[in-house]
Formats: C-alpha cells, structure tokens, sequence
C-alpha cells in the first residue's frame, strides 16, 4: 500500500512540468558549479605536490560539489514538498485516500518516500558529476560515499519537513513558504551558537549545517546520523499527528 | 437475525457551534435499497462522512457490515464504497490510472481486478474515455468517474450522495439502470437524492432527516399513506367566480372551469365538497382525486405543514 501511494506521488510529480522544470535547473547549476571547482582545481593542480599531506580531487573537487547541493536542496525542498498533501486537500481527493483501508502512518510514509524518490534521483544526478572524475584521475571513493549519504540523510529531513508543513494548510505556496522559513532557521541556527557559552552549543547542536560538515570531511558521525533520522522521524511523526486531526475536526 | 449493512446508534456530531446531527439511530439491512432524503444542510453528508471515516462521529457508533468505523476501519472501509456529493478528482492522471491506484489503495491486484475495472468502464459508459485526462471530461462523465472509483473494491455496501445532481435526463436513467443491477447483484445501496422521484421510482425503504434527526423512516408505501391531504380537481360547468366561503381555506388553485382542492384525511368528505359547491350554484362536470406523492409527503414532514 505504502508503495501505491509512493508511485502516485512520485507520478504526480513527473505529470506536472513543475518536477521536470526543478530538474533541469538543478542539472545545469550543479553542472555550473562542478566546473568551476574543477577549473579551480586546475589551476592549483600545479601547486599540490608541493603541499604536504595535499586534498585531492576528492577534497577540492567532490567536496564543494557537495556542499553546494545542500544549499541547493534548501531551495528546492519547499518546491518540491509543498502540494504533496496541501494540493491534495485543496482538491479535496485527499477524502478518496481518506476512505480507503489505509492508516495515516501509511498514507504520510507512502507520500514521504514519494518525494523522497524524487530527491534521490536528484542526488544520484548530482553525484554522477564528481564520479565522472574517475574517468581520468583517482577518487577517494570512501570520503564521497560518506558525502553522499550526508546529502541523504540531509535531503531525507528536508522532505520530511517539507512534508509536515504541507499536511498543515491548503495552500501550496504557504507551505513552501514555512518550508523554506524552517529550513533556513535550521541552517543559520549555528551562526547565533558561535557566540554564546552552553546555550549556544545547545542552540548549534540543531543546526542542520553543522552536522553535515564533518560528512563532507569523509567523518562518519554517528551523532549527526542520529540527528538526522531524529529530525526526520520527528517531522513525520508530527504529519501523522496532523491527519488524524483531519478527521477529528472537519 | 442476519448483520446488518448499516448500523448506527446516537450519532450527534457538532461543528463548532453548529449541531448537525443530533442522535441518528439507523439500520439498513443488508440487500435494501435504501433513501435518505432531507433538505440541505439536514445533516445527510454528515452522516455520509462518519460512516466513510471522514468525519469522526462527536458521540454514539456506527457500524458496516458490523465492523466498527472507528475501530475496525479497515474492515468497514473494505465493505463501504462511497460516491461524494461533490466532485473531485486528480487534474494529472487518467481515468484508467485513477482507477488502478484506488485499487491499489484496497491492496487489489491481478488480471481479475483489472477485467472488473474494464468492466466498470464499460458499465458506465466511459469507454471512450478511459484514456483521457481527468480535466479533459465533462462534469457528468467526472461523476461517472466517481461512481467507479467507488467500486473498484466491489464493496457490499454503496452509499451514492446526490449521484444525479447535474446530470443529464439520458444520463440518469442509464445511472438508474446501472444502480438497479448493482442491487439486484446483491448490493446494499443508499441513495440520497433531491429528486424525489427518483427515491419514490428506486427506494424500498426512506429515511427522512430534518436538522439532524430522523423525521421519518419507513416503507416507501407506508410513507406514501401517512400523508394527510390528497387533491381532489373538479370541473365545474360554469366559469368559477368565487370560491364557495366554506372552502376557501382548502384551495389549491382556481382556474376558469376547474378548482383544485387539497383534502384533508379522514375529515373532509369528497359528497360534502360537492354538495357545497352545488348549493353555490355550480354544475360539477368531472371530478378526479390524486393520493399524495413523496414531495408532498416530504413537505408536510419538513416543514411541519398539518
Ligand atoms: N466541515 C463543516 N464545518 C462546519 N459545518 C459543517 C461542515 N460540514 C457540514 N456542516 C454543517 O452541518 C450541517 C449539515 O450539513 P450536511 O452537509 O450534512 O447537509 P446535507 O444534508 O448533506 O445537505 P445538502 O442536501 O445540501 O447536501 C449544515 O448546517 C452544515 O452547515
Ligand atoms: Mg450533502
């Protein structure tokens, strides 16, 4: 059942021009972005074997790549999360899953790994460009396996978020709105913790950039993991929540 | 004593301030085809949606097929299929796939689920249409759409909120023909409908809600008998000037020739109405007496008329 609705959303997505439209965007930013580090990399190229314990094409190339996916994932989580139950609402066909013998955990899960679908496809696009290094040099394969699922477990709280905000009204641009509203926080949350004692650290500790760092470092950090799934768990939890006071209410 | 399609007891359910229902207790008995009329905003949908789970009930239980709503949803759910009032559909797929992911939402698969849904489309005449994109069909056609979609799980139990509304006559009366099969083939059907002869040409047994209780339940015949006035039109030969003053309250309409007179049961006699309008000096030519249709009973129900 989890999977109907999964393959709905994700068709959903592909049958608007909406979907193709973030797609195509994201491509040719990302593809803008991966040469100029490798045009920046380049041009240091020279320098390296002169450096002692120099990056790679790994640490100068893969690794900003990388980072600048989160910043463009920040951007197009909202766009992509923001009809999947506020648009169905607003049309009211969100009654014809209502009246079907699925749960609301099911209907928010299979929604959920729709969209998610989508944002994996998005990763595996992305991260194709620092693979396609392979051709010609040597990659650190161990340190980019770990910034991928950085990326994921990143993208993965985003969705959810995204999700949550949307199962809150009916209308799809409030809800990318909040999302982006939320989302933002969360990121520049770490800037107020910089410079505050124990508050602070309690206030950097829910910045999502912060723990995506040490994954793009090739870090393998058991606490950000659980941080992410937290955050995702929370957020889904919270969409759950919200259903069922669907039918409670009208 | 066999279980029953529907059953619910003490529903009241209240929005904010608004009480829309206020303790329904209903048995629908499975097999019946079944009318629940009521004027709008008498509480019908509501009903409607507590029993599909879309609406939680504020007080009382409900029942399909003795599997509760709210606890046993999945069952209740697997034995209900619901045609909303109002139309509804995903703008991006096609009826075809709009079908095969509701039946996916019951967990149905297979090539026999499959020939049902082609079934389903021959059934109701979209054909033609399957194909098309859910905006690209008219309201009729999108209600055609509805009906099926309540079905792809074959449910025992088919409640259809105004399935007429804004539909064409050709188009009714092959819905009538199509809602007729479903209940020979053993379904149970609740039809709620503003048209009342269509509840009066379908039903067997009616239940009339007003403000969100049960005004009236019972057999379409038995209903039809309990209405207190029936008409009685004479013709009179001579052009009729005034009303006898006896009479006037009872007046219906008056026309050149012809009077029509609403008679209440059991105390207005037809000889005495009669004997009343020769004494005023007219020559009765024909007269004719009407029995009371469901509208009138519905009326009188409704409205509280005497
Ligand atoms: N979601 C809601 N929020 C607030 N009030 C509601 C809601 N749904 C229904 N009502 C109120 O409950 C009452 C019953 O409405 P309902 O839709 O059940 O009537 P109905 O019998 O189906 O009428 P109609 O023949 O017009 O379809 C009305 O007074 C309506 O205003
Ligand atoms: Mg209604």
């Amino acid at each position: 059942m989890i999977f109907v609705i999964a393959r709905r959303e994700l068709r959903n997505l592909f049958l608007s021009p909406l979907a193709w439209i973030v797609l195509g965007i994201v491509q040719l930013i990302m593809g803008f972005l991966f040469l100029s580090h490798v045009n920046l990399f380049l041009q240091v190229e020279p320098r390296l074997p002169m450096i002692h314990n120099a990056p790679g094409l790994t640490g100068l190339i893969a690794a900003p790549t990388l980072g600048n996916a989160a910043v463009l994932m920040l951007l197009i989580a909202p766009i992509i999360t923001m009809r999947v139950v506020a648009e169905e609402r607003r049309n009211h066909t969100l009654t014809l899953l209502y009246t079907a013998p699925v749960s609301r955990l099911t209907i928010v899960l299979g929604k959920y790994l729709g969209v998610l679908a989508f944002f994996l496809l998005i990763v595996a696009l992305t991260v194709l460009m620092p693979l396609s290094l392979l051709v010609g040099g040597h990659l650190d394969l161990g340190m980019l396996a770990c910034g991928t699922l950085g990326l994921v477990l990143l993208i993965m709280s985003f969705a959810a978020v995204g999700l949550f905000m949307s199962t809150l009204t009916t209308h799809p641009t409030l809800a990318a709105i909040s999302t982006f509203g939320v989302l933002f926080l969360f990121w520049i949350i770490d800037w107020a913790g910089r410079s505050h004692g124990t508050a602070g650290s309690v206030v950097a500790y829910l910045s999502a950039l912060n723990h995506y760092e040490p994954f793009l470092r090739g870090l393998f950090d058991t606490s950000a993991l659980s941080y992410y799934l937290f955050v995702t768990a929370a957020f889904l939890g919270l969409s759950v929540r919200r259903l069922d006071a669907d039918r409670v209410g009208a | 004593m066999p279980v029953p399609a529907i059953w619910t007891e003490g529903l009241e359910k209240h929005f904010g301030s608004v009480h829309a229902l206020r303790g329904v207790d209903l048995e629908v008995a499975s097999g019946e085809f079944f009318g629940l009329l009521g004027p709008n905003g008498a509480g019908k949908s509501t009903l409607i949606n507590i029993l599909a789970g879309l609406t939680r009930a504020s007080a009382g239980h409900a029942r399909i097929c003795g599997h509760d709503v709210l606890t046993d949803y999945r069952r209740s759910r697997q034995a209900l299929g619901v045609v909303p009032q109002e139309i509804v559909f995903d703008p991006f797929f096609s009826v075809r796939e709009i079908l095969r992911i509701q039946a996916g939402y019951f967990g149905l698969k297979g090539p026999e689920n499959d020939r049902w849904r082609e079934e389903l489309l021959a059934a109701l005449m979209l054909e033609d249409k399957a194909d098309a994109n859910m905006r690209a069909l008219s309201g009729g056609m999108k209600r055609r759409v509805l009906i099926a979609q309540a079905l792809v799980h074959r449910p025992q139990v088919v409640i259809l909120d105004e399935p007429t509304a804004g539909v064409d006559v050709e188009l009714r009366a092959s819905l009538w023909v199509f809602i007729r099969r479903l209940h020979a083939e053993g379904h149970t059907i609740v039809l709620t409908t503003h048209y009342l002869e269509e509840a009066e040409a379908l039903c067997d047994r009616i239940a009339i809600l007003k403000d969100g209780r049960i005004a009236a339940l019972d057999r379409k015949q038995a209903l039809l008998r309990r209405a207190v006035h029936k008409t009685l039109t004479v013709t009179t030969a001579e052009v009729m000037r005034s009303v006898p003053p006896g009479l006037q309250d009872k007046v219906k309409k008056v026309a050149e020739h012809c009077v029509e007179l609403s008679l209440h049961k059991g105390v207005d006699s037809i000889p005495g109405i009669l004997e009343t309008l020769r004494t005023a000096g007219y020559t009765i030519v024909d007269l004719a007496t009407e029995e009371a249709d469901l509208e009138e009973v519905f009326l009188e129900l409704t409205q509280g008329r005497p």
